[in-house]
């Protein structure tokens, strides 16, 4: 599609996502290598512990409390945030999607049960939740992504909602009812690819917010105990902060920027795909 | 022909006032470049009621834009262009003056009356505001002219009425009201920039009789916007047939749609089913083709590449503005002769 | 042969705080096979409501649609049977095309649906339906975005005639456009008129437009057919003074004096409480209090068409063009 060339190109004048999209593409590096750089898992104990970054020649991020290379929990570290940030998105927009689009083609009924689930949903705050969710069924990275994922639909259920609503007025839905076209193959192949790009947008908001929770969970030791996270990380350094702030502070910088990049992509792209803001 | 039906019958305008707006040479452009209007000059006596037809795009509403000062900020005017009121250049005025001018000297109608009212103030506030606005004005004194101006666009129970939001009106009385605030300062001239479109057939009715009627009470100047033929034969003595950002053709109305010369302008009345004729075996006379974007305009004629008349100078030259003895202006090469039958 | 629509006492009612809101009160209306008809009235009389009825997109509350003689399930649970019968165009030449498809595309997607012919037949048909409409070829591969307002309502025209139903329903769909599009969008239809046989229900706000396209007229009021008849009888032979108010509306004639009489003051009452009796007695000039009490049935006693009036025959007829009217 001539069209998707032209949106790429938009998104490509922005050097804001180009840098979004660069940062990710360096984490998800990171991410992909860990094992080939670091064959022994991050938690192994390679030194001293407690050495500055640079205080050894090649141990360039120190080490921790443990004696462990950081930058191997950095690397190894990024799978995971990585891992449940985009798999949290994916149940959520999944999940969000089918109920926004039932709500907002339907309406009456389903409309009214569906968003009071979703509101019920809403109102209890996220990382409350979360917590209670985690606690009450065990720590693993797949309670964590699961966790995530049911605070997190009713965001995507409302937006989906909102644009079926818009576009099932128009008059090329009517049109498909009355070609005789049926109600699943109009939500699917009709209305749905209309939504995409705010989906799209919408969706690296939740990635990122993913992440934020993913690493707040590991912090509080409610991670998967077997897996080095970037919020592991950082709750282990918490006891240290004097002696070696470093600990702390390394993980929490990959956290930020990492999250700062997926929202300068988030926001490039909704320059790239929305098109009344193009206009201007 | 329209004329048939005792359409327009203005006066000649022999010895005509120092017009009340004179329009000269005003183009406008994109910042960049693409100009949208090309040299479009007119003028407006005190007293007239002139109409700018032309379809979508032609240039017709930005020319009303610019003279009230409200062109949006990616556009500009010509240096060369002049907009003068009462003699008095507009262009060289401040914002501020500006407003004062807006409102108190010069005031519009919308299309839709309902995005011209604030939809949380009642219609007799929202009166009062553009009086106080800009006139030394006490509460009561306001009050009384606020119910005044309701009652002079003939809206029924202006006490009760006053306190009404725009919500519980319909669409024909919230024009009306939106007719009342125009008129609250008294001002010289009105434009009206489709002021019935949106409106149903019966209510357009009323609503150009009020028009009518209010011209005729107080002088008032008028500058009709619209796309309708049938419009401007109900309210104007003169019109200003648009295409592409110019003006094409010029001249009292009874006398245009008696013989138009310019075949844009036969071509749009030829083109509604205004049922001047009978039914069977008729086919309307469409104009083929599209109005061409400003950014691909042809370097002739603006009209050639849709005109059944065009010839190989039509490509080549652009026509001027030139008018006849009976002040009947006309942009055409090759213009249909008098006499001779409509397509 | 079977009319190709019959609608029988239709009714619409939707349930609101304040009472029923009688979009569609009893009308009763049939188009023949090839024939036009238009349906002419104000924003708010029920002309879209029975419209959508006529497709499958509303469900009527009483009364029935049939069509090419059979009647259809109400609440449309075959609408593939009833795709094959009737489709629509409508006003907004933008919104009625799906953004995100081509000409190709849009063309193409009843066939599609209904399984017709393969890849390479569906696109020969989609080129001679473009042809048919007058778009050129090089516009098969177009966006909506791309195209002109009259070229879209031509791609919304070739998609209507996909399927050859026996019914096109058109809803305002000259209104949103400027006027030389107008008249090519109009001619346009009057040829397929002619060439496919088709038959017509042409829904407009404006008498003109309704009367160069249409054999037979039909004018509402909140909800109700007023006066129906031969097009040129009901043009130029008006009785029902609504009929007469449109006629008097028209910018060209309003002038005159007699027109201006003729001509409506207030506005229309809320379909939700509509007036007793006859619902367009509050702003007739000829009311009587009969007409508060008693509903009047379309007739046509004695002239040359329906109208549904008490008193049609005090009521002088109203020719919209005077020097027509003994033609």
């Amino acid at each position: 599609m001539n069209g998707a060339v032209d949106k790429l190109k938009l998104f490509l004048r922005r050097p804001s996502g180009v840098l979004g999209i660069a940062i990710l593409v360096a984490v998800t590096a990171m991410a992909l290598t860990a094992g080939h750089f670091f064959p022994d898992g991050p938690t192994r104990m390679v030194a001293r512990p407690l050495l500055w970054p640079g205080q050894q020649a090649g141990l360039l991020l120190g080490t921790d409390r443990m004696g462990s290379d950081i930058l191997a929990g950095i690397m190894y570290g990024a799978r995971a945030s990585l891992l449940v940030g985009l798999s949290a998105a994916a149940v959520s927009i999944v999940v969000g999607t089918l109920v926004g689009a039932v709500s907002g083609y339907y309406r009456g009924w389903a409309d009214d049960v569906l968003m009071r689930i979703t509101d019920a949903v809403q109102t209890i705050p996220s990382f409350l939740a979360a917590v209670v969710i985690v606690g009450v069924v065990g720590a693993s990275l797949t309670s964590v992504i699961i966790s995530i994922s049911i605070v997190s639909w009713p965001m995507i259920a409302r937006l989906v909602r909102a644009e079926f609503l818009r576009l099932r007025n128009f008059d090329f839905v009517h049109a498909c009812r009355i070609i005789g076209m049926s109600d699943a193959r109009i939500i699917l192949t009709q209305i749905l690819p209309n939504c995409l790009s705010s989906i799209v947008v919408a969706s690296s908001v939740l990635v990122a917010t993913a992440i934020i929770v993913e690493a707040g969970l590991s912090f509080l030791g409610l991670g998967d105990p077997n897996v080095v996270s970037w919020g592991s990380m950082i709750g282990s350094g918490r006891t240290v902060l004097r002696a070696g702030w470093y600990i702390t502070v390394i993980p929490a910088a990959f956290v930020v920027v990492t999250v700062l990049s997926i929202n300068l992509i988030g926001d490039a792209l909704n320059d790239a795909l929305n098109p009344r803001l193009r206009e201007r | 022909m329209l004329s048939t039906l005792g359409c327009a019958s203005g006066d000649p305008v022999t010895g005509a006032p120092a017009p009340l707006l004179d329009v000269e040479d005003l183009s406008i452009s994109v910042r960049r470049g693409v100009p949208l209007v090309e040299g479009v000059s007119f003028s407006i006596g005190a007293g007239e009621a002139v109409a700018v037809v032309g379809e979508s795009g032609c240039g017709k509403s930005l020319t009303s834009l610019a003279i009230m000062g409200l062109l949006p900020g990616n556009l500009q005017r010509n240096a060369t262009g002049r907009i003068l009121l009462e003699g008095e250049d507009l262009s060289a005025k401040s914002p501020r003056e500006m407003q004062d001018v807006r409102g108190n000297r010069v005031a519009m109608i919308f299309q839709d009356p309902l995005t011209s009212l604030n939809p949380v103030m009642t219609i007799g506030a929202q009166i009062m505001e553009v009086l106080e606005a800009h006139r030394d004005i006490d509460r009561a004194a306001a009050t009384a002219r606020t119910i005044e101006l309701l009652d002079l666009v003939r809206i029924p129970d202006p006490q009760e009425r006053m306190h009404a939001y725009p919500h519980q009106l319909s669409g024909g009385m919230r024009q009306r009201v939106v007719i009342a605030m125009a008129m609250a300062c008294e001002p010289q001239l009105i434009i009206a920039d489709e002021p019935t479109t949106a409106l149903d057939v019966t209510i357009q009715a009323q609503i150009l009789n009020l028009l009518v009627e209010l011209r005729r009470k107080s002088n008032l100047s008028l500058m009709l916007i619209t796309h309708d033929l049938g419009v401007v034969c109900r309210v104007a003595e003169r019109m200003i047939v648009m295409y592409a950002g110019s003006v094409v053709e010029a001249g009292e109305v009874s006398a245009i749609l008696d013989g138009a010369r310019h075949p844009y302008t036969a071509g749009l009345m030829a083109a509604r089913p205004h049922g001047s004729f009978k039914r069977t075996g008729q086919r309307l006379v469409d104009i083929p083709g599209t109005v061409p974007p400003p950014t691909s305009r042809p370097k002739g004629c603006l009209f050639e590449p849709r005109c059944p008349r065009a010839q190989e100078k039509c490509r080549a030259v652009r026509p001027d503005l030139a008018a006849d003895g009976a002040g009947h202006a006309f942009r055409c090469h090759f213009p249909i002769g008098q006499g001779e039958a409509h397509a | 042969m079977h009319s190709a629509l019959e609608l029988d006492d239709l009714r619409v009612h939707h349930a609101t705080a304040a009472g029923p809101l009688k979009a569609v009160d009893g009308v009763t209306l049939s188009v023949a096979p090839g024939e036009t008809v238009g349906l002419v009235g104000e924003s708010g009389c029920g002309k879209s409501t029975l419209a959508r009825c006529v497709v499958g997109l509303n469900t009527p509350t009483g009364g029935s649609v049939r069509l090419g003689g059979s009647e259809i399930a109400a609440g449309g649970r075959d609408r593939v049977a009833w795709a094959r019968m009737v489709q629509m165009i409508f006003q907004d030449p933008m919104g009625s095309l799906n953004p995100r498809l081509t000409t190709r595309h849009t063309i193409e997607l009843p066939l599609r649906v209904h399984g017709i012919g393969s890849k390479n037949e569906r696109l020969e048909r989609v080129l001679r339906l473009m042809e048919q409409v007058g778009l050129g070829p090089h516009l098969l591969d177009r966006y909506p975005h791309e195209l002109s307002g009259g070229q879209r309502q031509r791609v919304s025209i070739a998609r209507a005639l996909a399927l050859e139903p026996a019914l096109l329903v058109c809803d305002e769909i000259v209104s949103a456009l400027d006027v030389s599009v107008q008249a090519q969008v109009l001619n346009l239809l009057t040829d397929l008129q002619s060439k496919l046989g088709i038959a017509f229900l042409f829904i407009s706000h404006d008498l003109s437009v309704v009367r160069y396209v249409s054999d037979r007229i039909a004018v509402m009021y909140l909800g109700r057919i007023v006066e129906e008849g031969d097009s040129e009888s009901v043009w130029n032979h008006s009785r029902h003074p609504y009929t007469q108010a449109l006629i008097a509306s028209i910018p060209e004639r309003a002038r005159d004096e007699k027109a201006q009489r003729l001509q409506l003051s207030g506005d229309l009452p809320s379909p939700v409480n509509p007036p007793s009796g006859c619902s367009f007695r509050t702003r007739c000039p000829y009311a009587r209090p009969l007409c508060a009490e008693v509903r009047p049935e379309l007739k046509s006693d004695g002239l040359p068409h329906s109208v549904a009036c008490h008193f049609v025959a005090e009521i002088p007829e109203l020719a919209a063009r005077p020097e027509y009217a003994e033609a």
